[in-house]
């Protein structure tokens, strides 16, 4: 028989699925990610019925209440955090960031509509800054997701934490990429620690083949709201000083270097670097201290990864960076087991740095 | 130096952009800092130009992380803020200082008026602000203050950082009724978000009852300063030409800047109006995602 968390998600997935459905990305303005966006909903819909698998009741921890402050452009963010209420039977209030929060207040609404008893569960708001960091202390616990720019924040907050982020991913097109890596680079500027920031590559066909297809695609994969032509030129006129500028589009670039150790300056949004390796171990030393913030890799073959299987999160095929695995809880090493324990290394990354 | 007497005597006497000259001093500046040579024949393939419009602007980013100088050698270096991270520096010897004396009195609209200041002169050697108005100081009268309400006089210029006449207004415990002129200089990037300065200046007439307020627009890697009187914008001038007057990023060509680089892009966002610019805030990206920040 069925428990109540079960059938919990059940209804969530039904809802995020119906929801999508209706989503109506015409009139809805400002959700501007095409059918992207719904992809990427329907899978993490999906991705709610496997959590259920080990499942038969509420999971336990010492905490009623849980805020989430969301990180701007990532969208996905949000529907993944959804599920771990209903699991330990906690409710959310849910810190909107500007960009998305129309998104996050209309399915909030819908679930008010149509399936009250989940709604129970979530609230959420777009507030100042100030307002924001004054609610924590109503809380039991608290999910950071964003940049170093929280650190400060951290440092502050006495409410038990986890700090999700920052992140990037990389891809290594080992033979080939396919068309669809396009999609891991483009959507949401690069704002998400899954989005494509470094691709690594083997031969010089695979490097033509990876320009072709950008130019095909850079004008169909619409930028952000908050995308900045003026920050983006800026930086490619920076950036284009220590490395080839393999192509410049008006908001999207391919840049190359042929440095063995990155030289850490300020990268464009809408741009891919380039890099050739001929093994692995050239990634290790590309990406020197970076490593430890490397979230996933996309390749045309995943099998093929011996050392960088054991540093990302996870590893999956070209188009698919952004479409989490269902065990995926944002960060390295975090389970559904223990999302709610407060751990060493977020404490010393928020304290020490 | 020839081109050094050429610049100094078109500052001082100059009346229109002369592109001639610009297009000598960004060919000088190829040849001597290397840098800058390769940044332009990486950008462009070469570094002599036709126009000023072929010669693309150096961002501001790069005096963070290379020596760009243009002489032999220094003797110093003046050192942004770092407000955002990491330091500017801009290396100096005594003879691009003499060229920072000429065009910085040549900008300021208050001479001869006596200065009082409560900014911190002992980093005059590695704070162009204050290296600027310890120049004006020795040139106009006036000196260092810590009480505004005793030791400033009728007439005098009243020189601080937008925080510090913020942060004067908000313990100020009666009104100053002297007729003064008041300098606000900018520490915009602190409030970290857009900045008004007519919000300021309102805020502050309620206090200083028979001023005038003037602001100025400066930062280490200009060798000049822009200015704004009451009510109006930030005014270009010759040797301190806006290259592009749109919204967006600030496009400058400093000819002060002889020898570090002149023609710069800074990632402060300018509205061009009729007759100058607004400063409206510095760049920041706000809404980062969780994307790691390089650099």
């Amino acid at each position: 028989m069925k428990g109540d968390v079960v059938i919990l998600l059940d209804k969530l997935k039904d809802a995020l699925l119906r929801f999508t459905e209706e989503l109506d990305l015409e009139k809805d303005t400002d959700i501007h990610y095409g059918d992207y966006l719904k992809d990427l909903l329907i899978h993490t819909a999906n991705n709610y019925q496997k959590l259920t698998k080990d499942l038969t009741s509420h999971l336990k921890m010492p905490y009623k209440t849980l805020y989430a402050m969301l990180p701007g452009n990532v969208p996905m963010v949000f529907f993944e955090v959804l599920p771990l209420s209903i699991i330990y039977n906690i409710k959310a209030f849910f810190k909107y960031p500007r960009v998305e929060r129309s998104l996050y207040a209309k399915f909030l609404q819908y679930l008010s509509l149509n399936y009250p008893k989940l709604k129970t569960y979530y609230n959420g708001a777009y507030l100042p800054h100030n307002e924001a960091e004054k609610r924590i202390s109503r809380f039991d616990f608290v999910f950071f997701f964003g940049s170093e720019k929280l650190i400060p924040l951290l440092k502050r907050t006495k409410t038990p934490f986890r700090f999700f982020g920052p992140g990037f991913s990389i891809g290594i097109a080992l033979q080939d990429v396919y068309e669809d890596f396009i999609k891991d680079v483009l959507y949401f500027d690069q704002r998400g620690c899954l989005s494509m920031k470094f691709l690594f590559y083997t031969n010089d066909t695979i490097k033509q083949h990876v320009i072709d297809i950008t130019k095909k695609f850079a004008d169909k994969i619409p930028i952000t709201s908050i995308f900045s032509q003026d920050r983006f030129t800026y930086r490619i006129l920076f950036a284009s000083s220590y490395m080839d500028v393999l192509l410049k589009h008006k908001n999207t670039a391919i840049l190359e270097t042929k440095d063995d150790v990155f030289r850490d300056i300020p990268l464009p949004d809408r741009t891919l670097i380039l890099k050739k390796i001929k093994r692995e171990e050239d990634i290790i030393r590309f990406l020197g201290k970076k490593i430890a913030n490397l979230q996933a890799i996309a390749t045309d073959n995943p099998t093929k990864l011996r050392l960088l299987k054991e540093k990302a999160s996870f590893i999956t095929y070209f188009g698919r960076l952004q479409f989490e695995p269902y065990n995926f809880f944002f960060k390295k090493g975090v389970t559904l087991k223990n999302i709610f324990q407060e751990v060493e290394n977020d404490y010393q990354m928020a304290k020490n740095l | 130096m020839e081109l050094l007497n050429e610049v100094k005597d078109y500052i001082k006497n100059g009346t229109a952009f002369d592109e001639g000259l610009a297009l000598k001093i960004v060919e000088y500046q190829a040849e001597t800092i290397r840098p800058y040579g390769e940044f332009l024949k990486k950008q462009t393939g070469k570094t002599h130009f036709k126009s000023i419009s072929e010669v693309p602007p150096f961002p501001v980013d790069f005096f963070k992380i290379a020596e760009l100088f243009a002489l032999k050698e220094h003797k110093g270096y003046f050192e942004s803020s770092g407000t955002q991270g990491t330091k500017s520096r801009v290396y100096y010897n005594d003879t691009s200082l003499s060229l920072y004396r000429v065009s910085s009195i040549v900008s300021y609209p208050l001479k001869q008026r006596p200065i009082k200041t409560p900014l911190d002169m002992s980093k005059v050697k590695t704070s162009s602000l204050a290296f600027m108005v310890n120049h004006f100081i020795e040139t106009f009268g006036g000196k260092t203050i810590t009480n505004i309400y005793e030791e400033v006089q009728e007439g005098d210029v009243l020189f601080l950082t937008a925080i510090q006449l913020y942060n004067f207004l908000q313990t100020a415990k009666k009104t100053f009724l002297k007729r003064i002129y008041i300098v606000e200089t900018g520490g915009y990037k602190r409030f970290k978000r857009a900045y008004n300065r007519f919000k300021l200046y309102a805020l502050a007439k309620n206090v200083f009852k028979n001023a005038d307020f003037y602001t100025e627009y400066g930062m280490t890697e200009l060798f000049s300063q822009f200015y704004a009187d009451q009510g109006h914008p930030f005014r270009e001038k010759h040797y301190l030409k806006v290259m592009e007057h749109s919204f967006g990023y600030l496009k400058v060509f400093d000819f002060a800047n002889l020898f570090h680089i002149s023609y710069i892009v800074v990632p402060d966002i300018i509205d061009w109006k009729k007759d100058g610019f607004e400063y409206i805030k510095r760049d920041v990206e706000d809404e980062r995602g969780c994307s790691y920040t390089f650099g």
